[in-house]
């Protein structure tokens, strides 16, 4: 449905400034009624590549085909507008025109866009799309009068008025609180999924992101840095970026110092500051390479009894959270972030022994700086 | 293969996001039209052999410069012109200020009614407050000079035709526009940060002097240059007071070349003069921006709302808000001894007996004059094509410039603020230049193409600044919707910002009837507006003719001002 191929975009130097490389070659494919979510920290580019598809910004480079027609292509020298693209698209500040009424507003599209529709027709559809945001009732209200949520509400009944080839979503839920925020996660997704709209989102809210989309591509600086489905994302996370920014992560540095089969999986020895660590093989390293293992704190087991893995220390720091308390347990030197639950009681100074299963380490190679 | 790839590499940078490139070539073409074509006549003018026209030969002549270098008198129209600016930007800012702290940072009673006059004195021509003064400060006649005889037994010292006149004169005409600017310093000022320096031990002297006024410095110093740059391109008040004075300006020189009282018309030397003022003009505005900052040009209004804190006056309210309206008095003086005139049939001073011969002859006599009539039918269709099509163009060009990327909406902004270092006097002369052989020439379109340009800068200012403060969702999202760049304009980002539109056009209206300058320059018998037959009156001299035409247009533009202004403050303060 949506192709990018190879874009870039380098905003000019300005006063003296060096140029900046806001996306340096994304690449990325969404299929037909995906729900697809572009997460990274702020000013990772994320709303650039939005606004690269949605034909608000030019991108320096590369190509983007919505369907089977190619939007943006700078070799071609070719570049649809905004207005000709037939979006739909949900803005942070929601964008909804003050001088208007609710219906108006959603009428927009449908009076001024690509697909026009009038009288008894046009009447029924913005009708059909208020209603399923249900704010049918509030059609002859001017906008001002309404509150956060509904003016997100009017925002969508925009975007999906005129049946868009595509729905952009520009982080929606940021401005709302958190409250409202859950109840619009679910209640948006199961929306989207019944109109069968492909729609993108941005966020910088791994939970948001998590909660919403069948697939995420995690970006940084520019680049894609893994794309796959949340679970993928969470268990195996191509890098230290990755695991860190999808939950939290205690990040190992080790050395390969061996590679074996048992029950018929790949595992790897590793040599680290605590001891010996067993990993899942990452075939992407080899023997003698330095890498890093990443541990989730939610991976150990207290008191195991397993006999890989296994470790001493003693707890360095701890903090109750209410729904679960964070240890800081130092095993020979290396300090590791540990969640156990509330009723775990165990008090700061304690020795533990504990064992993390091979399976939830993940081996990564290095960031090349 | 490899060509056209090369070729498709080359045509990228045409690519843009916003407007295509068509309405912006037009738009660029249309300004250059407007505002380089009279420019380069001027600079061809002024480099043309003496008792020659524009278009007649080809040669090329320093003659006019080496005239003016060498030309005695010109050290001292310098130093008049300086002077001039500099005193009644003195005085101006002295008014200015006081007033503002007064109506904005006080509890003086009366604030409201002075922040309205202020703002609605735009409806007051220049001329008509030189006409004012000439009556009541008349070395002979003036009637603060007669009031003065009766206190004094002898002969009042005071004189119209005089520099600090003419400076006083001129410093109490910009002190409502130094008032509007520096108002809204005093309003925008976020007072947590005089708050910070009490909270620290501060006393309200050395916040004063340690916090507010280094803050306010910027600020005011900006505002002074620009008052300072409208001075020295100021034409009407030197032209009715300072001409019997003999006290000659660039302007004035300027105009006496173009349009002698006796002999023929020396262009070239005029252009010349015109050239200085313009290059002049050009100096202060550079000085402008490197004081005011890009920053600042476009400095975006935060949402924050600051509540100024708002100084106790205790038992100095009274003398303070006496001191603001005995200001204001001074201000409507002149117009008060328009209208005393007005009702007579022959001037006299006021008195009771004079009450007595008050009568409306003076009005429908006035107004039986085939001239008059005339001139008010030539001065509606200028004031409201005039400011129609400003307003128009100025919304085009500043969506345009302000959505488009690339070299083209640079060079529309660029363009379309030009004519603010333009004097009017200069492009009036080069209009003049221009049309003079057209069948344009003494027509009514002609000052309208006038107006259009000398008033563009303003209208395009206001217009950017108020899309810049837009946000830029409310316009992408309309783009998405499948909106074009027109639609877009028309029908969210024009009703979004429509006190703006109207405040901008309200004022060219205002300015447009009030202007005396372009409509004087090209004035022949066939485009006479009312500024031009109440100048032309007062020159017979029909004293009680011009006063009621003067107070006719104060009164209808006020008719127009007041309503406007009043609804913008409503629309402003419900947004």
């Amino acid at each position: 449905m949506l192709s990018i191929k190879n874009l870039t975009k380098v905003y000019p130097a300005r006063g003296g400034a060096q140029p900046v490389d806001a996306l340096r070659g994304v690449d990325l494919k969404v299929e037909q009624g995906e729900f697809f979510a572009l997460l990274g920290p702020s000013g990772c580019g994320k709303t650039t590549i939005l606004q690269s598809i949605a034909g608000l910004e030019m991108p320096t480079s590369g190509d983007i085909v919505i369907g089977d027609k190619t939007v943006f292509d700078a070799v071609a020298g070719q570049f649809i507008p905004a207005a000709q693209r037939h979006l739909g698209m949900v803005f942070q500040s929601y964008a909804i025109w003050p001088h208007m009424t609710v219906f108006d507003n959603v009428a927009f599209p449908l009076r001024h866009g690509r697909k026009r529709a009038s009288g008894e027709e046009l009447r029924r559809r913005v009708m059909a799309a208020l209603e399923r945001v249900k704010l049918a009732a509030f059609a002859n209200r001017p906008a001002p009068h309404l509150s956060g949520g509904q003016q997100q509400r009017v925002a969508i009944a925009r975007a999906i008025v005129h049946e868009p080839r595509l729905l952009l979503l520009d982080e929606p839920l940021s401005n709302l609180d958190a409250r409202l925020r859950d109840a619009m996660r679910e209640e948006l997704r199961a929306m989207v999924k019944e109109l069968g709209i492909t729609t993108i989102f941005v966020t910088h809210d791994q939970v948001e992101a998590m909660g919403m989309a069948d697939r995420i591509a995690i970006i940084d600086q520019g680049r894609i840095m893994q794309i796959g489905q949340p679970e993928q994302i969470y268990f195996s996370p191509r890098n230290a970026f990755v695991a860190n920014f999808i939950g939290r992560s205690n990040t190992v540095e080790v050395k390969v110092t061996g590679t074996e089969t048992s029950n018929g999986r790949t595992l790897q020895r590793l040599a680290a500051p605590m001891g010996e660590l067993v990993a899942v093989a990452n075939p992407n390293v080899s023997l003698g390479d330095e890498v890093l293992c990443i541990i989730r704190p939610q991976a150990f087991v207290l008191g195991g009894v397993d006999a890989e893995n296994r470790f001493e220390g003693h707890v360095v720091s701890r903090s109750f959270l209410g729904d679960h308390v964070e240890l800081d347990v130092a095993i020979a030197g290396v300090i590791l972030r540990i969640v156990a639950g509330p009723y775990d009681t165990i008090s700061v100074g304690s020795r533990i022994s504990l064992s993390i299963p091979y399976q939830r380490c993940v081996v990564v190679a290095r960031d090349r700086v | 293969m490899t060509e056209l790839r090369e070729q498709g590499i080359g045509r990228r940078p045409a690519l843009r996001t916003g407007p295509s490139t068509l309405p912006q070539a037009l738009a660029l073409v249309g300004l250059a039209a407007l505002i380089i074509g009279p420019l380069l006549i001027l600079l061809r003018t002024a480099f043309l052999p003496p008792d020659s026209f524009p278009f007649d030969s080809w040669t090329f002549t320093g003659q006019n410069f080496v005239q003016i270098l060498s030309d005695p008198e010109v050290p001292s129209l310098l130093l008049n012109t300086a002077i001039y600016a500099s005193g009644s930007i003195a005085l101006g800012l002295l008014f200015a200020i006081w007033l503002a702290w007064l109506v904005e940072r006080t509890d003086m009673p009366g604030r409201i009614a002075i922040r309205v006059a202020m703002f609605t004195w735009m409806a007051v021509p220049p001329i008509i407050l030189g006409f004012g003064w000439i009556l009541l400060l008349n070395p002979g006649s003036g009637v603060l000079n007669g009031i003065w005889t009766q206190f004094a037994g002898k002969p009042g010292p005071l004189t119209i035709y005089s520099m600090w006149a003419l400076v006083f004169i001129t410093g109490v005409s910009v002190t409502p526009t130094a008032f509007v600017m520096i108002g809204g310093l005093f309003r925008n000022m976020d007072s947590q940060l005089e708050s910070a320096g009490y909270v620290h031990g501060g006393t309200r002297m050395s916040v004063t002097r340690r916090i507010l006024i280094p803050l306010l410095m910027p600020g005011l110093l900006s505002v002074a240059i620009y008052v300072f740059i409208a001075v020295v391109q100021t034409f009407e008040l030197p032209l009715i007071v300072g001409l019997t004075a003999r006290i000659p300006v660039l302007s004035t020189r300027i105009y006496l070349l173009s349009s002698p009282d006796v002999g023929v018309p020396n262009y070239g030397l005029s252009a010349a003069f015109g050239i200085l003022l313009l290059a002049i003009a050009l100096m202060l505005m550079l000085l402008y921006f490197r004081v005011v900052g890009a920053g600042e040009r476009y400095k975006v209004v935060t949402g924050k709302a600051f509540r100024p804190r708002m100084a106790r006056l205790g038992s100095w309210r009274w003398p303070a808000a006496a001191s603001a309206f005995l200001l204001m008095f001074i201000m409507v003086m002149p117009l008060l001894i328009l209208a005393w005139t007005s009702f007579l049939s022959f001037y006299e001073p006021p008195s009771v007996a004079a009450l007595s011969r008050f009568s409306l002859s003076t009005y429908t006599q006035v107004i039986g004059r085939t001239a008059v009539q005339e001139a008010i039918v030539n001065t509606v269709v200028l004031v409201l094509a005039s400011s129609l099509a400003t307003m128009a163009l100025a919304c085009i060009v500043a969506w345009l410039s302000a959505r488009g990327t690339g070299w083209m909406s640079r060079a529309l902004d660029m363009l379309s603020f030009s004519p603010m270092a333009i004097p009017p006097i200069v492009m009036a002369m080069a209009i003049l230049l221009l049309y003079l052989r057209t069948p344009l020439y003494g027509s009514v379109a002609i000052l309208i193409v006038g107006h259009i340009t000398i008033y563009l800068a303003f209208a395009t200012r206001t217009m950017s600044s108020a899309f810049v403060q837009l946000h830029r969702e409310l316009s992408d999202a309309a783009m998405v919707s499948g909106a074009g760049w027109w639609t877009t304009l028309l029908r969210i980002v024009i009703p979004l910002v429509w006190p703006q539109v109207l405040n901008g056009w309200v004022w060219v209206l205002a300015h447009s009837a009030r202007d005396l300058t372009i409509p004087l320059l090209l004035m022949t018998n066939r485009n006479m507006v009312i500024s031009t037959v109440t100048w032309t009156l007062w020159d017979v001299p029909d004293l009680p003719g011009a006063a009621a035409l003067s107070m006719l247009l104060v009164v209808a533009l006020l008719c127009v001002v007041v309503p406007v202004q009043v609804w913008i403050g409503r629309a402003s303060s419900r947004g």
